[in-house]
C-alpha cells in the first residue's frame, strides 16, 4: 500500500461538534449552497471521500482523501485510542482542526475543546510528523463585525497555549463568505508540491500575455493553487500565522510594489465563479466553461488551462489593449507545458 | 428466552451515541471520558495495578472479567493506567453510583464500544431490525431516526431501544430470538408515535420517564412474557410475546413417536377427539400405523395429531425398534458423550431390574460398539450384553434421542435389465416371444452364474443370437435409438470390465426388446452381480425383462431349475401377469456404490411378493417403511426381495436385489 499511500493526500477534519465541517466540505468539494447545508446531519464516526485533484489527467493523479471526522465525545475518545490512532492520524498530510467561534465561555475557548486539541494535536505528532496544522475558526458570520477581530484573538490566545511550540496556522472562516477559500486554497497549496514551478511559469505566461496577473485555480473546488505575483503580505486581518517558517517559493514571483486590488480578491473570484456556476446548473443544462470580459477599466480571460485546472489572465486596459483572443492563443501553447508539469508534480 | 439486559441509547449532540437508560444497571460499560489532567495525574502513579485516584465522573476501577476488545492502551503519559482501567470501569452517565458499579464490573456483558455502531449507526441503516452479536451476546434493535430541522438543533434524532440476549450454544441460533422481533418493532414504532406527538425522548422533562418503562419491560416479559405499559396520555405499549416454534418435519407411517411429558396428565376435555384418543397409545413403542390401528383412528388424523405433538415439542420421533436393526454413532455428535446431561441420564434411564445402574463408561464401550453391518441382536450376542440389566429397546432410543446414536436404514434397490419404458400393454406378444428362445434364455442363465466374467462372452453359445455378441458401449450412451441390433452395438473387448458379460446379457434382452417392440428407445444397462463387488458404474434404467426370465429366475431361487425354461408347476412361480408388474420398471441412477450383503434372507420360506413391491424398490424407500407398508416383518420382507431379485436365498443372497445401507 505504500504506493497508493503517496498518491493519496491525507487530509484530516477534525474538531468541535457542530462547527461546520461537513458543511465546509459540502460548500467547497460539492459545490453545495451554503444556505442549505443546515440540512446534513451529524456525522458518525468518519466520512472518508476521495477526491481527485490537480493532477495529470491520468489515473495515477493523487487522490485528495478527506476524512471527515465526527466529534462528539465518544468518537473522539476512540480515534484517541491506541488503534483509533493508527488509523485515523496516520499517514496524513495535514490536519484541520475547526472550532466555532461563538463557543467561547467567558471570553475564553472552552476548556474541553481545547483538551481534545492538544490531545489530537500529540496524536498526530506521533503518527504524522510534521505534517501541517490548520486551525479554523469556523462560523466568523454569526459574529459582529465589530467584534470579529476581538473573538478571532480571544481564540488565538487559547490554541497558541494549547499547540505550545508547535508550528500551526489560523484562520477565521465562513462559508457565507469569502474567508473560507481563502483558508482553504492554503491548505490545498501545501498539497501540491511544485507550486513554486506553476508560479513562476505563471509569471513567464503573464508577462508574455501582457498581463498583470495570472492564477491557476483547481477546477472542481475553484480554490487558488497558484499565483504569478506576490504583492504585499497577506494581510493579518482574520489570520494568524503561528511559528510558520515563511513562504520560500514567493521569492519567485514577481516581486510589486502596487497594489493590485483587496487581498482577498481572488477569495471572492472564487465565490463569484462558483455561485455563477452552480446557478447555471440549475437553470440550465449546461455546464461552465469559460469567461472573457472586456471592459473599461481590464481584459479578463478564465479558462480551463488543464484537465483539472483553470488560469485566470487579468490584462489591464492600458495601451496597448490587448485582445482576449491573443489571451487565449497563448493560454492554448503552454497548455502542454502545463500539463507536464502537474503530471511531474507527483 | 431471558432477556439479559434492555437498554435505551440515543445520539447525543455531544457525546455521540450513548446509553441514557439500561436495564439492569452497568452491565454495558463505557471507558470513562479522560481529561489531559487525568493523564497527567496518570503519568506520576505507579506503572502497574489500577489507579487509586480518579478525577471527576470516575469510579473506583475493579478488575473485571469481561470481553474488553476496545482498551486505552497506554501511550506515553498512560503507562501507569494498564490496559484494566478502561475496559474495567463501568459508568452509567445516567446516574454516577460508585457503590454498584463494584459489583456490577464483575458481571458486565460487553463494551458499548464495540456495538455502538449498530445501535446507533449511520442514518442509512436506521429504520430497520437490526441484530447485532458480541462474543457472547446478541443484541436487537430498530434504530429510528427522526428528522426535524425545526426541532432538533442538528435536524435530526436518533435513538434506539434494545434487548440483549445471552447466545446460547444449545439453542437453535434464531429460535430464541424470533419471537422477540415484533415486540421490538412495536415498541420502535410507539416510541416514535410519542417522539414526534410530543417529543417524548429528546426533552429533558420527560426522558426521565424511560427508566420506569425499562424496567417495567424488563421484569415483565421476563416473567409474565407479557407486558402492558402507559407511556402518556395518548400511548401505550401493549406486548406479548408468543413463542416462536419451527415447522415440525412430514411425519410417516413408520416412525415411533416418544413422549418427552406426560401428555396425558395436561389433556384437557376441549381438546381434539382424535388426539384424545390417540394420546393414550404414545407409549414410545409402537409405530403410528400401529397406533392408528390401535385406537380406530383414520392414519391421516393420527398423522396430523403426531405433528402437532411434535411442533409443541412434546413429541420425538424415532425408528421401529427390531434386534435386526443396524445403529451407528454419529461422528460430529461425539461431544455429546462428555456431557453430563448424557453421562448421568443414561445409566438410570436404561437400568432394568434390580442392583445398581451400570456406570457411564460400561455404557459408552457398548455404544461404541455398535457399528454397521452389526445388528442389534449380534451386537447382543457378541459383547455379552446383560439383558436383564440394560433395557436394550430404551438403551438405543437414549442413544437416537439424545442424538450420538443413528439408525441406518436398509435401502433395497432393484436392478433391472435392459430398459424399455414399461408398457404393460404388450403382455400376451411378449409371451410368445419368450417361448421361442429358449436356447438364449438358457445360455443366459450361464452367463449369469459363472463369476468369473472376462471371457464370458466367448464362450457363448454357438448360435448367439446377433444381438448377444455386440453390446453398445452401455454406460455412455442410455438412450439408443432403435437400429439393427447388429449394427449398433460394436463388440467389446475381452479385456473390459466385468461388466462386458453384463453388456451381453443386456444384449440379448434388448434384441428382445427391439424385437419385440421395434419403436422403444433402448437403453443398456449393465447388471450388477450378485457376487462381484460393487466397482461398477452407476445403474442407468432398468429395462423390461420378458416375463419368463424373471420367472425361471424366480425359479433359480429354488436351486431346482429347468432348463427347458418351460412353465413347470413352480410353487414359487408367480403368475404372468403379476410378473409383467414385477418386471416394471425401478429406476435407479447413480446410487449403487458399497453393495453389502443382506441380512439373511430365509430362502426356505413362503412369500408372497406383493405387486407394488417392486416399484418400491427404486432406493428412495428404506426397510422400515416397506416393512409398515405391507406389514411384514423384515425377516419375511429380505425373503421376498430374495424372491423379486431372483438370488440363491442363502447367505443373504437377494438377487438383483442390492441393499444400501445408509
Amino acid at each position: 500500500m505504500e504506493r497508493n499511500v503517496k498518491r493519496e493526500k491525507k487530509v484530516i477534519l477534525m474538531g468541535d461538534a457542530g462547527s461546520g465541517k461537513s458543511s465546509m466540505r459540502a460548500v467547497i468539494f460539492k459545490n453545495t449552497l451554503p444556505d442549505l447545508t443546515y440540512r446534513l446531519s451529524s456525522t458518525h464516526s468518519y466520512e472518508r471521500e476521495n477526491f481527485r485533484f490537480f493532477g495529470g489527467p491520468n489515473s495515477n493523479a493523487p487522490t485528495l482523501s478527506l476524512w471527515d471526522c465526527a466529534s462528539q465525545r465518544g468518537f473522539v475518545e476512540s480515534y484517541l485510542s491506541e488503534d483509533g490512532q493508527a488509523t485515523v492520524f496516520a499517514h496524513a498530510s495535514t490536519m484541520i482542526y475547526v472550532f466555532e467561534v461563538t463557543k467561547l465561555v467567558n471570553g475564553r475557548p472552552p476548556e474541553m475543546s481545547m483538551d481534545y486539541f492538544s490531545r489530537c494535536l500529540e496524536a498526530l505528532d506521533r503518527q504524522s510528523p510534521g505534517a501541517p496544522v490548520f486551525v479554523l475558526i469556523q462560523k466568523m458570520d454569526l459574529v459582529q463585525p465589530a467584534q470579529k477581530q476581538a473573538d478571532f484573538d480571544a481564540w488565538i490566545t487559547g490554541v497558541k497555549a494549547a499547540a505550545g511550540d508547535r508550528p500551526l496556522t489560523v484562520y477565521g472562516t465562513s462559508i457565507y463568505e469569502d474567508t473560507l477559500y481563502r483558508a482553504w486554497s492554503a491548505i490545498i497549496r501545501i498539497l501540491v508540491p511544485n507550486v513554486s514551478d506553476l508560479s513562476r511559469n505563471l509569471s513567464i505566461l503573464s508577462k508574455s500575455c501582457g498581463a498583470i496577473e495570472t492564477v491557476i485555480f483547481e477546477k472542481n473546488t475553484f480554490l487558488l493553487v497558484a499565483k504569478s505575483t506576490v504583492d504585499e503580505p497577506e494581510s493579518d486581518f482574520l489570520m494568524v500565522k503561528h511559528n510558520v517558517p515563511d513562504d520560500q517559493e514567493e521569492r519567485h514571483a514577481i516581486q510589486s510594489t502596487k497594489s493590485h486590488g483587496p487581498i482577498n480578491r481572488f477569495e471572492v473570484i472564487t465565490k463569484l465563479i462558483k455561485t455563477f456556476k452552480n446557478d447555471s446548473r440549475r437553470h440550465s443544462s449546461e455546464t461552465f466553461e469559460s469567461l472573457r470580459m472586456e471592459i473599461a477599466d481590464f481584459t479578463l480571460v478564465l479558462e480551463s488551462l488543464t484537465a483539472t485546472s483553470y488560469v485566470l489572465v487579468i490584462a489591464s486596459n492600458e495601451e496597448p489593449r490587448i485582445s482576449p483572443e491573443a489571451i487565449a492563443l497563448n493560454i492554448s501553447m503552454v497548455r502542454a507545458r502545463f500539463e507536464q508539469l502537474q503530471i511531474a508534480a507527483k | 428466552m431471558h432477556i439479559s439486559s434492555v437498554f435505551f441509547a440515543i445520539f447525543d449532540e455531544n457525546q455521540g451515541p450513548r446509553i441514557v437508560y439500561q436495564v439492569p444497571e452497568n452491565l454495558i460499560t463505557t471507558p470513562p471520558p479522560r481529561t489531559r489532567a487525568e493523564t497527567i495525574i496518570a503519568a506520576s502513579t505507579q506503572p502497574n495495578g489500577s489507579d487509586p485516584s480518579a478525577k471527576g465522573e470516575d469510579v473506583p476501577q475493579e478488575n473485571g472479567i469481561h470481553d474488553a476488545a476496545d482498551d486505552v492502551r497506554p501511550g506515553p503519559k498512560q503507562n501507569s493506567l494498564s490496559k484494566s482501567t478502561a475496559s474495567k470501569i463501568s459508568t452509567s452517565y445516567a446516574n454516577n453510583n460508585p457503590q454498584s458499579s463494584s459489583v456490577n464490573a464483575r458481571s458486565a456483558l460487553f463494551e458499548w464500544q464495540l456495538v455502538s455502531q449498530f445501535v446507533i449507526p449511520r442514518p442509512d441503516i436506521c429504520g430497520r431490525l437490526t441484530v447485532s452479536t458480541t462474543k457472547k451476546h446478541r443484541i436487537v434493535g430498530y434504530p429510528v431516526i427522526i428528522r426535524d430541522n425545526d426541532r432538533y438543533e442538528r435536524g435530526t434524532f436518533q435513538f434506539n431501544v434494545c434487548f440483549v440476549f445471552a447466545k446460547d450454544m444449545d439453542y437453535g441460533k434464531e429460535a430464541g430470538i424470533s419471537c422477540y422481533e415484533p415486540i421490538v418493532r412495536k415498541i420502535a414504532r410507539v416510541l416514535t408515535a410519542s417522539e414526534i406527538d410530543q417529543s417524548f425522548l429528546s426533552s429533558e422533562k420527560t426522558q426521565p420517564r424511560m427508566y420506569p418503562i425499562l424496567e417495567q419491560l424488563f421484569a415483565d416479559l421476563n416473567s409474565f412474557s407479557e407486558t402492558s405499559i402507559r407511556i402518556d396520555e395518548y400511548n401505550s405499549l401493549e406486548l406479548r410475546i408468543f413463542p416462536h416454534y419451527p415447522n415440525p418435519p412430514p411425519v410417516n407411517a413408520w416412525d415411533v413417536p416418544v413422549p418427552l411429558i406426560d401428555i396425558a396428565n395436561r389433556m384437557e376435555v376441549n381438546w381434539d377427539l382424535t388426539m384424545r384418543k390417540v394420546v393414550p397409545f404414545i407409549n414410545g413403542i409402537d409405530h403410528v400405523k400401529k397406533i392408528a390401528q390401535k385406537a380406530e383412528a383414520d392414519i391421516t388424523l393420527v398423522k396430523e395429531c403426531m405433528s402437532q405433538v411434535m411442533m409443541y415439542q412434546c413429541v420425538v420421533m424415532t425408528d421401529i425398534f427390531q434386534f435386526s436393526n443396524i445403529y451407528t454413532l454419529c461422528r460430529p455428535t461425539m461431544w455429546l458423550f462428555t456431557d453430563p446431561a448424557v453421562t448421568e441420564e443414561c445409566g438410570p434411564y436404561v437400568h432394568k431390574g434390580t442392583g445398581s445402574p451400570l456406570p457411564w463408561p460400561r455404557l459408552a464401550w457398548l455404544y461404541a460398539r455398535l457399528k454397521p453391518p452389526m445388528t442389534v441382536g449380534t451386537w447382543i450376542s457378541d459383547y455379552e450384553v446383560d439383558v436383564e440389566r440394560i433395557d436394550v429397546r430404551r438403551f438405543i432410543s437414549f442413544g437416537v434421542i439424545k442424538g450420538f446414536l443413528r439408525r441406518v436404514h436398509h435401502w433395497p434397490i432393484l436392478l433391472k435389465d435392459d430398459s424399455k419404458p414399461y408398457v404393460a400393454a404388450s403382455t400376451s406378444k411378449q409371451r410368445n416371444k419368450s417361448m421361442t428362445l429358449p436356447l438364449q434364455l438358457h445360455s443366459n442363465r450361464l452367463i449369469e452364474r459363472e463369476a468369473t466374467i472376462q471371457t464370458r462372452h466367448s464362450s457363448t453359445p454357438s448360435d448367439p443370437p446377433p444381438g448377444l455378441g455386440s453390446s453398445a458401449p452401455a454406460l455412455e450412451t442410455p438412450q439408443e435409438t432403435l437400429e439393427p441390433p447388429s449394427m449398433s452395438r460394436p463388440i467389446t473387448s475381452p479385456s473390459a470390465a466385468p461388466n462386458d458379460n453384463v453388456r451381453a446379457i443386456s444384449g440379448i434382452g434388448s434384441y428382445f426388446a427391439s424385437s419385440s417392440i421395434p419403436r422403444e428407445p433402448i437403453e443398456k444397462e449393465p447388471k450388477v452381480m450378485p457376487k462381484t463387488n460393487g466397482t461398477g458404474p452407476g445403474l442407468t434404467s432398468s429395462s423390461y425383462v420378458p416375463p419368463s426370465v424373471l420367472k425361471s429366475r424366480m425359479g433359480m431361487g429354488m436351486s431346482s431349475y429347468d432348463s427347458t425354461g418351460n412353465e413347470e408347476e413352480d410353487p414359487h412361480a408367480v403368475s404372468l401377469p403379476i410378473a409383467q408388474e414385477l418386471a416394471g420398471q425401478a429406476y435407479t441412477q447413480g446410487q449403487a456404490v458399497a453393495k453389502m450383503k443382506g441380512v439373511s434372507g430365509n430362502g426356505g420360506l413362503t412369500v408372497e411378493v406383493p405387486p407394488e413391491l417392486s416399484e418400491l424398490l427404486d432406493g428412495t424407500h428404506h426397510s422400515d417403511e416397506l416393512c409398515v407398508h405391507f406389514g411384514q416383518s423384515w425377516n419375511v420382507l429380505s425373503a421376498t426381495l430374495g424372491v423379486i431379485g431372483g438370488g440363491t436365498g442363502d447367505d443373504g443372497d437377494l438377487g438383483r436385489v442390492v441393499i444400501l445401507y445408509r
